[in-house]
């Protein structure tokens, strides 16, 4: 074997490698497109149907319509008639973007003003601060009970400010570590230039320092934004009537008249909508971000 | 164009003192350099008249005015730092337009300054390039600029050349002297490297360990070094040790350096400062004369170890007592390693420097 065709074997090896990998990663994904668009006899039939026989809509108009049942056997045609589309039902997505959205900011904002704080006026060699990651290493259950007493007293169970609060304060942590280790990359006399040129304190982190953070506060956002997204226990246990998010909606599925996988996976081909538009927003700093600072590797 | 005075300054970081008890006067309208070994100090004194740094002791007074209390924001002092600190996500014109946002500069007259700085720096046909994409000196050239767009009391300038090729360091070092004379500013320039401090200092500082040995014009530490410290950091090469012992003989003193003796009668009012009879010798190698053949004035004979042409002249390493000194070859010497030639040192230009406290004698 010359090296010539040794050479295109191990590029071929390697095509055959990363397709297989891209396979196991999309498999998935397909698997819930395709069971979103299958008639309910062929969610879990045996053996399994790899492509549905005839894609419909239905699994979608069930979760964005008012149904309360949903009737297995029902012919797809009357199945369209039966269900019309109404605001409500839009309802967990809604609260969904709402919660995500202000907690991830709010623990954008307080964490990269703390990270920005203790990278530059900590002590230098000082060993990092645990502290703010320590309630992060106990299992969610074992905080959640206080906090439920807590909120019980605060009256802020079942509303958007309590789950806000929670997702803000439960991710703040992450923030912290996450910018932290973006500003410390930024040489210090990135500000100290700025202060000479007259800036404040201030004014040196917000025009010198932080737009040199975009990537990494990019990157951080859309962590921090996915975390709360996918997020069951807390709303769950604080939520529930009046605040009902995506993950807690297709829960309900999960009762009454069985599993409706259709309509789950239906809902999570939804789920995936607002994490994907944000990250192809953020596209480009994506690559620089993730091989920066402390997602690294 | 203000005068730079600190009095009695000292810093020191987690218990080691990097500036020592540090009084010094700048003029207005000088080109100071400070002139040190890496770790000398340099950055942070800099930093102290800058206000980035807060001193443990002592006064820092910029145009008489006491700024201890005053934060660099409004100090008025621009700084080019070790490493330029350009905003990198920013073209030329914004990094040079900043300072002036920052002051709220109307639009207009902000862009007319920056292009008439920029045209003063020729990197007019830069202001819209991204500064990922320029040559290290034309970096520098903006980080000159940002400097100078907002025409600052005093510029402090940290080993702004040292990113360059040796080629654009000359060129630079040209410039920034021009500059600093059209300006008519105050200059502080710190810089490891002798040449660059004697050739654009029109006084001269050198530092260690935090502490100030020599502060005068230029020729003054060259010629006449304070103490061993200075008479070895300046000039190139540096200027040959050699260790000795005074020893009466005849009513005349000789210097003992172990090959051969020199004659220091002459010097016996200055020797009076010695601590004891235990000297250093110095001499630089442009004042050794080489020769073939043993003459009348010869010092001693030596053997050739190195021979470092530089082109136009060549530096001889020769072997003396075990050590080595460095001298220049006439010109059209020939030598190769093993040679025995003779050397003669010029009586009128030996330093002798006290082996304890490394005091200049003379
Ligand atoms: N923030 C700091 N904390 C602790 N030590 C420091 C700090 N800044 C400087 N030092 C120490 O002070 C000494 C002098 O540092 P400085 O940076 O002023 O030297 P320098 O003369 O500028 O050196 P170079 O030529 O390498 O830039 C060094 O030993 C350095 O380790
Ligand atoms: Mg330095």
């Amino acid at each position: 074997m010359n090296r010539r065709t040794r050479g295109i074997l191990v590029s071929l090896m390697r095509y055959v490698a990363v397709i297989f990998s891209a396979l196991v990663a999309i498999f998935p994904i397909y698997w819930m497109f395709s069971t979103s668009i299958k008639l309910p006899n062929e969610w879990v039939a045996t053996p399994s149907v790899w492509f549905p026989s005839r894609p419909v809509l239905i699994n979608y108009q069930f979760i964005f319509s008012q149904a309360y049942e949903y009737t297995i056997g029902r012919r797809p045609e009357e199945a369209t008639a039966f269900y019309s589309f109404a605001w409500s039902s839009m309802k967990p997505v809604f609260d969904s973007l709402i919660l995500s959205t202000f907690g991830t900011l709010i623990a954008l904002f307080a964490g990269t003003l703390s990270a920005y704080v203790l990278s530059r006026y900590g002590q230098k060699g000082a060993p990092p601060p645990v502290f703010p990651l320590m309630y992060r290493m106990f299992p969610p259950v074992a905080i959640i009970v206080p906090v439920v007493i807590m909120y019980a007293v605060l009256k802020l169970i079942d509303t958007y400010l309590g789950i806000i609060i929670l997702y803000a304060t439960l991710t703040v942590p992450l923030v912290l570590w996450l910018m932290k280790s973006f500003f410390d990359e930024i040489p210090r006399e990135i500000d100290e230039a700025a202060i000479l040129d007259g800036c404040s304190l201030f004014g040196a982190f917000y025009k010198g320092v932080l737009p040199l953070a975009k990537a990494g506060l990019a990157v951080t956002g859309l962590f921090i934004f996915i975390l709360d997204w996918s997020d069951f226990m807390g709303v769950l246990l604080l939520g529930g009537r009046n605040v009902v998010t995506i993950p807690l909606k297709l829960a309900e599925y999960t009762s009454g008249h069985g599993e409706l996988y259709g309509p789950m996976a239906a809902m999570g081909m939804v789920a995936v909508i607002p994490p994907l538009i944000l990250g192809i927003l953020i596209q480009k700093y994506l690559v620089r971000g993730f091989t920066f600072g402390a997602i690294k590797g | 164009m203000v005068k730079v005075t600190l009095q009695n300054l000292s810093k020191t970081f987690g218990g080691k003192t990097v500036i020592r008890d540090l009084t010094l006067e700048i003029n207005e309208q000088e080109f100071f350099c400070i002139l040190g070994y890496p770790g000398a100090g340099k950055t942070t004194l800099l930093r102290l008249i800058a206000g980035l740094e807060k001193q443990d002791k002592g006064d820092v007074y910029l145009d008489n005015k006491l700024v201890n209390n005053v934060h660099a924001s409004h100090r008025d002092v621009a700084m080019i730092f070790q490493n330029l600190a350009l905003y990198p996500n920013r073209t030329v014109f914004e990094n040079m337009a900043f300072p002036l946002k920052v002051r709220k500069m109307p639009r207009t007259e902000l862009r007319n300054r920056v292009q008439e700085v920029a045209k003063s720096l020729s990197i007019e046909h830069l202001l819209d390039r991204a500064i990922a994409n320029l040559s290290g000196g034309e970096k520098q050239r903006v980080a000159i600029g940002r400097a100078l767009v907002r025409r600052p009391q005093v510029f402090l300038m940290d080993e702004p050349l040292s990113n360059l090729d040796a080629l654009l360091r000359l060129e630079m070092r040209v410039e920034l002297k021009r500059l600093q004379r059209e300006l008519g500013q105050t200059f502080i320039y710190a810089t490891p490297d002798q040449l660059e401090a004697m050739s654009m200092g029109d006084r001269m500082a050198t530092l260690s360990e935090g502490q100030l040995q020599q502060v005068d014009v230029p020729e003054v530490l060259y010629n006449k070094p304070k103490n061993q410290f200075v008479a070895g950091l300046l000039g190139s090469p540096a200027m040959n040790f050699m260790e000795g012992s005074c020893r009466q003989s005849d009513g005349r003193t000789l210097l003992d350096v172990g090959s051969f003796q020199i004659d220091i009668t002459r010097f016996h009012k200055a020797l009076e400062r010695a601590t004891g009879p235990e000297l250093i010798l110095g001499i630089r190698p442009e004042h050794i004369k080489v020769t073939r053949q043993r003459g009348p004035n010869s010092t001693c004979e030596v053997v050739v170890y190195v021979v470092e042409p530089l082109g136009g002249e060549m530096i001889l390493h020769l072997g003396v007592d075990g050590g080595l000194i460095k001298a220049f070859a006439p010109p059209g010497f020939e030598a190769k390693y093993g040679d025995h030639v003779s050397v003669e040192f010029d009586p009128n230009r030996i330093y002798l420097f006290d082996k304890k406290t490394e005091e200049a004698i003379l």
